[in-house]
């Protein structure tokens, strides 16, 4: 690596996010941290030829979910669905943190792609496009799991009735 | 909260990344530096060997006889000449040479002329160890071929990773252990088959243009059993 000092400048400002979406992907962020830096080195052997790219936020971003799909479907790897957590009634103060391991269950209980959908148009905010170019389907794929995956969600989920509306967005 | 804030939430504290971009950058170069050996060491023994039935050769030229050798140690000839550069080595103007009459059999099938040929490229380029590869180009009913032929591992990843988005790819493990992979731009316009070897040789087919040659076509010129880089 005769000169790696702009990987470096893209990978530190970057990092953060990257991480965040596997978290979201891995559930766990010791497998976070581990599908993060395999993409890592992904992107730094290939980075002669990333660097010329337009838009190297895509490409890093297709290269962590396709590193965690690969990461799925090795044998050691792989996840069993985990049952919906049970929802209850919870006071104001512990709302948040309910809902934030809630919310990580009912993903990890998704099938990877759909979890994948939901991360990237929700979390990364994509389009439709974007997250097709990302996952390489077509426009109508991204759709049609986006809806299941809310419908799961939506089932799963005991939000407010005022919040439901927004969550299906 | 709605579904963007939940994710939000749920991300928010994260504890300190277990991720040291400097230990990954010396796994990288150690990775680099052990297939710069390995190929190396695997271009040591290739030059051994052809100094080893060169010897002979050279004898039999010289007027001595040398029992038991064959004309199958000549260096193939071509029908056309390869073009020689001043860096290339005789060994690898014998691959260049060897690598043509492969293509030139193809023939007419895929408007190989006479004046196709293979020549030795140099520079960096992803997983070419041994820093260089043997392309040919030419151009037929409208479309851009080239074919390469490298050395390089069987990716234990699926390769397909590689390709930016707009890039239909899938991977095939082949029969005899080789893996291949087919790669078709979205728009069509370029279509790309490639085939890696348990011997370490990797073919890479790329036609540009109309769609003349169907992923078949182009899957078949790489498994062809004539490629290989030893001469």
């Amino acid at each position: 690596m005769p000169d790696d000092s702009d990987f470096r400048e893209y990978v530190t400002g970057r990092l953060d996010k990257l991480r965040r979406t596997a978290y979201l992907l891995c559930g766990d962020w010791h497998a976070a941290d581990d599908v993060t830096s395999t993409a890592i080195m992904k992107l730094m052997r290939r980075w002669p030829r990333i660097r010329e790219l337009e838009n190297i936020d895509s490409y890093a971003r297709q290269t962590l979910l396709r590193t965690w799909l690969d990461e799925r479907r090795r044998p050691w790897r792989r996840e069993w669905a985990t049952a919906v957590l049970p929802v209850r009634a919870v006071t104001a103060a512990d709302r948040v943190v309910d809902e934030r391991l809630a919310i990580l269950g009912h993903l990890a209980a998704l099938p990877a792609r759909r979890r994948a959908v939901i991360v990237l148009r929700f979390y990364e905010d994509l389009s439709v496009e974007d997250t097709a170019e990302v996952l390489g389907c077509s426009t109508g794929t991204v759709k049609s799991q986006t809806a299941r995956a809310l419908d799961t969600l939506r089932a799963a989920l005991v939000p407010a009735p005022d919040d439901a509306e927004e969550a299906t967005r | 909260m709605n579904l963007q804030e939940m994710l939000k939430a749920a991300v928010a504290d994260p504890p300190p990344p277990d991720i040291d971009l400097d230990a990954l950058a010396r796994r990288e170069r150690h990775r680099r530096h052990v297939v710069r050996w390995a190929s190396f060491g695997g271009g040591t023994a290739l030059v051994l060997a052809v100094a080893v039935a060169a010897v002979p050769l050279l004898g039999s030229r010289a007027g001595l006889p040398t029992p038991g050798i064959g004309p199958e140690l000549v260096v193939p000839t071509v029908q056309s000449t390869p073009r020689l550069r001043a860096s290339e080595t005789p060994q690898q103007a014998a691959v260049a040479a060897h690598l043509t009459t492969v293509l030139q059999s193809l023939g007419p099938d895929l408007g190989v002329g006479p004046e196709v040929s293979f020549v030795v490229e140099q520079g960096e380029w992803g997983a070419a160890p041994d820093g260089h590869w043997y392309a040919a180009r030419w151009n037929f009913d409208g479309v851009q071929l080239a074919v390469i032929v490298r050395r390089a591992m069987i990716p234990l990843e699926d390769a397909c990773a590689k390709n930016g988005a707009g890039l239909s790819c899938r991977r095939i493990e082949e029969r005899d252990g080789s893996v291949s992979y087919f790669a078709e731009d979205v728009d069509g316009g370029t279509r790309q088959a490639e085939n890696y070897r348990p011997d370490n040789v990797a073919l890479m087919v790329t036609a540009t243009g109309p769609a003349v040659f169907n992923e078949e076509t182009l899957l078949t010129v790489t498994r062809l059993d004539g490629w290989s880089l030893t001469g």
